[in-house]
Formats: C-alpha cells, sequence, structure tokens
C-alpha cells in the first residue's frame, strides 16, 4: 500500500476519487456526509497515509461521521466498499434474490437495504435521474401513505423522515415554576442584578432578565425493537421526536 | 514545540501510553489527525470512559497548558470568554474627571487589555510559548446560543470583541471537546471537528489499563475485575459503569486487601461500581453470585 509521504506527492488520482465515490455511497445510505468533510478526509489521509487497513478506516471514520448511531452503517458500507474494488460485481451479488449478500462483509451486509440501495445507485450514471426522485410532491407524499415502512427504498424512508420531521409538534409545552436567565425575558432577575450591582461599585450596567422555564409535557411510549418491529419502532420513534421536540 | 508533537499514529499510541493512557488505535488515529490538522477533536460517549482524561493526558504530554471550560446551562460570553472589568473602568473614569482629563482622552483607553478579564476561550487565544489544550467539557450541557458562539472560535481560532478588536491566536490550542450525548450538538459544530466515538474498552484493553493504574492489585484480581464489570455491562442496568468505575472499584478492593472476588466483598463494594440504588438493588446477592461464577469459570 501507499506510505503518507507517496501519498502526498500524488494528492488526485484514483484514490481521491474513490473517496469521494464513497461519501457519495454515504450521503445515499441517509449519512449526513458534506462535501468539506469530503475534502477533510482527502487532507487527513495526506496526513496519516493508507499503510494499514485499519488506520484508514480509522481515518475516514473520523472526518466522514459525527454521530454515535451511524458507526454502524459506516462500518458496514465500508467493509462493501473498499473489500472489492470491483464494486459493480459486488452491487449485482447484493441485489440478485438468489443470492443475498454473503459477500464481503459477512453476514450483516444483507440485512441493510438502506445501504444497497445507496450502492445501486453508483450504477446509474444520471444525476438527472436522481433529481427527479428528490423532488418531493404531492404524488410522493400520496404514495408514502400506503407504503410498508419495512419494504420502503432509501428514497422513500428519508422522504418519510422528512413528512414526519416537518411535523409542528401539538403537545403543549408545561410552564415550569422555575426560571432561565434569558436576555429578552419578561422578570427582571434581581438576585443577578444585585450581584452585577456590588461588583460593579453600585452601578447598573444592564437589566440581568430571566424568563420561566418551560419543558415538554412528558410522553411514555413503549416500543417493541425487536428485529421484526424494528423500521417500524424506528419510524414511530421519529413521529415521537416530531411531536415532542 | 513542534518536536513534542508525534509524527506518526504509532508515536501517538507510545505517548499517550508514557501518561498510562491505553488508547485503541481509532481513538489514536482521531487525536492524530487532530493534532496534525490543527482541527478540534469531537469526542461523544458514555459518562466514564475516559473522554476528559484524554485533555489532560495530552497537555501533560505535551508539557501543555490545559485550559478547561467546564459547561453547564446558562453558561454566557462572560465567563467563558471575556469580560469587561466594570469595576475598574468606572474607577478609571472617576480618576480621569478628577485629573481633569478630557472626555476623549478618557474614552481612548477604557475598552483596551488592561480593563479585560480573559475567561478561558480567550487565553486560549493569547500567545503561549506551547500551544495549549482547551478542554470544553460536556458541551451538551451548554444552550444552542453559546454553541452558536464557538463557531468563531472552533473555525478561524479568533474571537471578535466588539469594543475592542479581534483576537486571534498565532497559533491555535488543541481543542477537544466532549459530550455525553444528554442532547444532540449542533451539525454546525460538529462539522468543524473531527468525531471519535468513545465505547466501553473490551476486555483485553480494560485488563491493560487496569493493569497500569492499579498496578499492585496483581495479575489475577485484575483479570477477576475485567471480567465481572465487562459481565456487568452485559445486563440491562439504568447506568452501566464505566471505565473510571472499574479503577475505582480496583483501588477499593485493594484498600480492603482483597486477594480475590468474593460475593460478600462483592456486596459490600457494588456502590463504587453501580450509582443507582435500583440497579445495585438488582444485582446484589444472588445476580451477583451467579456472575461471579460465570467469571470464575471463565478466568479460572
Amino acid at each position: 500500500m501507499l506510505s503518507a509521504s507517496a501519498l502526498r506527492d500524488r494528492p488526485s488520482g484514483r484514490l481521491a476519487d474513490n473517496v469521494l465515490h464513497f461519501t457519495r455511497v454515504l450521503r445515499k445510505a441517509g449519512l449526513p456526509v458534506g462535501t468539506d468533510r469530503a475534502l477533510l478526509a482527502l487532507e487527513a489521509l495526506r496526513v496519516a497515509g493508507i499503510e494499514s487497513r485499519e488506520d484508514f478506516r480509522a481515518t475516514l471514520r473520523a472526518c466522514l461521521i459525527d454521530r454515535g448511531e451511524h458507526r454502524a452503517l459506516f462500518d458496514q458500507a465500508f467493509e462493501i466498499f473498499w473489500k472489492d474494488p470491483d464494486l459493480l460485481a459486488q452491487v449485482m451479488r447484493l441485489l440478485l434474490p438468489s443470492a443475498p449478500g454473503r459477500t464481503a462483509g459477512g453476514s450483516t451486509v444483507d440485512a441493510n437495504r438502506r445501504l444497497a440501495t445507496a450502492l445501486s445507485g453508483q450504477m446509474l450514471p444520471a444525476p438527472e435521474q436522481a433529481a427527479l426522485i428528490v423532488a418531493p410532491s404531492w404524488s410522493d407524499r400520496e404514495q408514502l401513505r400506503k407504503v410498508d415502512f419495512d419494504t420502503m427504498t432509501s428514497e422513500e424512508w428519508l422522504a418519510a423522515q422528512r413528512v414526519v420531521a416537518a411535523l409542528d409538534p401539538f403537545l403543549a409545552r408545561i410552564v415550569t415554576r422555575r426560571s432561565v436567565p434569558d436576555e429578552r425575558g419578561t422578570r427582571i432577575d434581581f438576585r443577578q442584578l444585585l450581584r452585577n450591582t456590588a461588583r460593579h461599585g453600585g452601578h447598573i450596567a444592564v437589566l440581568p432578565r430571566r424568563r420561566p422555564r418551560t419543558r415538554p409535557s412528558p410522553l411514555v411510549v413503549i416500543v417493541d425493537i425487536s428485529g421484526s418491529m424494528s423500521r417500524y419502532s424506528r419510524m414511530f420513534l421519529h413521529f415521537v421526536h416530531a411531536l415532542t421536540s | 514545540m513542534e518536536s513534542r508533537l508525534p509524527a506518526s499514529i504509532d508515536a501517538t499510541h507510545e505517548l499517550l501510553l508514557s501518561r498510562d493512557y491505553v488508547a485503541d488505535r481509532a481513538l489514536t488515529t482521531a487525536v492524530y489527525l487532530a493534532l496534525k490538522l490543527e482541527r478540534p477533536l469531537f469526542i461523544e460517549g458514555e459518562p466514564g470512559t475516559g473522554k476528559t482524561e484524554i485533555a489532560k493526558v495530552l497537555a501533560s504530554a505535551l508539557g501543555a497548558e490545559l485550559i478547561r471550560l467546564q459547561c453547564y446551562e446558562g453558561l454566557d460570553v462572560n465567563l467563558a470568554a471575556y469580560e469587561w472589568n466594570y469595576a475598574r473602568q468606572m474607577l478609571e473614569i472617576r480618576l480621569g474627571e478628577a485629573a481633569g482629563d478630557s472626555r476623549e482622552k478618557i474614552a481612548a483607553n477604557l475598552f483596551s487589555q488592561e480593563f479585560l478579564i480573559a475567561r478561558p476561550l480567550l487565553r486560549a487565544l493569547e500567545p503561549h510559548p506551547t500551544p495549549p489544550v482547551l478542554l470544553i467539557d460536556e458541551l451538551d450541557r451548554t444552550d444552542e446560543p453559546f454553541e452558536a458562539y464557538l463557531l468563531e472560535v472552533l473555525s478561524d481560532f479568533q474571537i471578535t470583541i466588539p469594543e475592542w478588536k479581534t483576537v486571534k491566536a498565532a497559533r491555535p490550542p488543541i481543542v477537544v471537546i466532549t459530550s455525553n450525548r444528554t442532547r444532540e450538538i449542533h451539525d454546525a459544530v460538529k462539522r468543524r471537528c473531527l468525531y471519535h466515538w468513545v465505547d466501553y474498552p473490551d476486555a483485553a484493553r480494560e485488563f491493560a489499563i487496569v493493569r497500569r493504574k492499579v498496578p499492585d492489585a496483581g495479575e489475577a484480581l485484575s483479570k477477576q475485575i475485567v471480567a465481572f464489570v465487562q459481565a456487568l455491562r452485559q445486563l440491562d442496568l439504568y447506568k452501566l459503569p464505566g471505565l473510571s468505575e472499574t479503577i475505582e472499584w480496583g483501588r477499593a478492593l485493594l484498600a480492603l486487601d482483597a486477594l480475590a472476588l468474593d460475593p460478600q466483598t462483592i456486596d459490600d463494594t457494588l456502590g463504587v461500581l453501580l450509582k443507582y440504588q435500583d440497579d445495585i438493588a438488582r444485582v446484589r446477592g444472588s445476580e451477583a453470585a451467579r456472575l461471579l461464577e460465570t467469571v470464575a469459570a471463565k478466568v479460572g
């Protein structure tokens, strides 16, 4: 494999292409990886080198994800993407119903349809097609009403997530007896005022204010998270999250 | 200073190890990249997995000053970045008036470094012989306006003080941000950082850490301690014991002169490992004895 110094001499080329390619796969699988993160990854690889696969993965991981729960998806994508350079053949095997993904990544690979869709997207050279899918319209939403969560593709899943996230929280917030500092608050914070005044030799510079603290009303949700229900419960949790936040 | 920065991932591992911090390869890589690319390192994970420790270890290993900003709800710019010393400014005005100085002359000097109280963020940007380690601890405890304020500090390593000037670090500090994930940190902050999630260590690494941190415990007892804690983490508890609890427990057992685990000692010292009464009540007695049996079967 290439050492750090050799890599520095040739910053572009196949590796850069592949890393960018990889970030696109991640993005399609639903991970929010921006261009800046891809550039950061390239910069980091230049520093860290790619002598060992473990370091290569750690470098990409430090740069490309920013949430604990994305680790599993990242690792799966990494396994599939970087094990076999012949991506196309890999994807074909993934998609064939008779050979359910017993490929490079091991048994967990076939479980993730979102990832499979993301990888398959690489085969379509037409960005216009992707643009068509992204634009949400009433008919999409109409369709989403009837689609089973378990059989959704990643686009549908993301679209459903967006629909859910756009819901207004309608659970009222409870006004508590306690208050929090707030510049635009309604009450004057006399205690703080006194402390500030004492510190500033009796002068009043600003009037510190507070407002009553609010908190979401308590909501108890009991969810079955076992394998067969995981897609449903996950979407349900998105729904609950949208209601309460 | 440059010579003290590790030159490779292996060197970073050695550096951390020299201060008894046993990091896994992924964390070492993230630390190395943060040092090399001069990017903040954002560390998330369960409490007690050594997130804060990494900043302390880095500071001591690099011979740098550790500047710590402990976050809490209501933390504002006055306490985190800088504050004007109003009292001294007032005094200055009075003195100026008494001396018959003109209004312009008094005003000219009023907002200068002399009257500025530097808080952790500003202190980290001031010139140091060695770039300091800035630890922004438990960022999830602050509120969103403060996060937004941090953006300027994290991306450009500068603070704009409207009345005075923009203070920019000649050499960026080493920034370590930790979060316990009681809430999600805004993407804008995370985008500026390298990210690492700290997991509970596996048995081999935890054993290595216990051996380093509690060397007097002996190999057999250390093995039992680690196996027991690892088994405990498989249970469905409200708060799983972290690495720091393992180390504390090791020290507690040592203080009690325990040579091996037995049900009575475990019951007596369970409070060191578990911090919730419900958890303790669940494990104490028969459950602890059962765990101990599996541990004994495994460790021998």
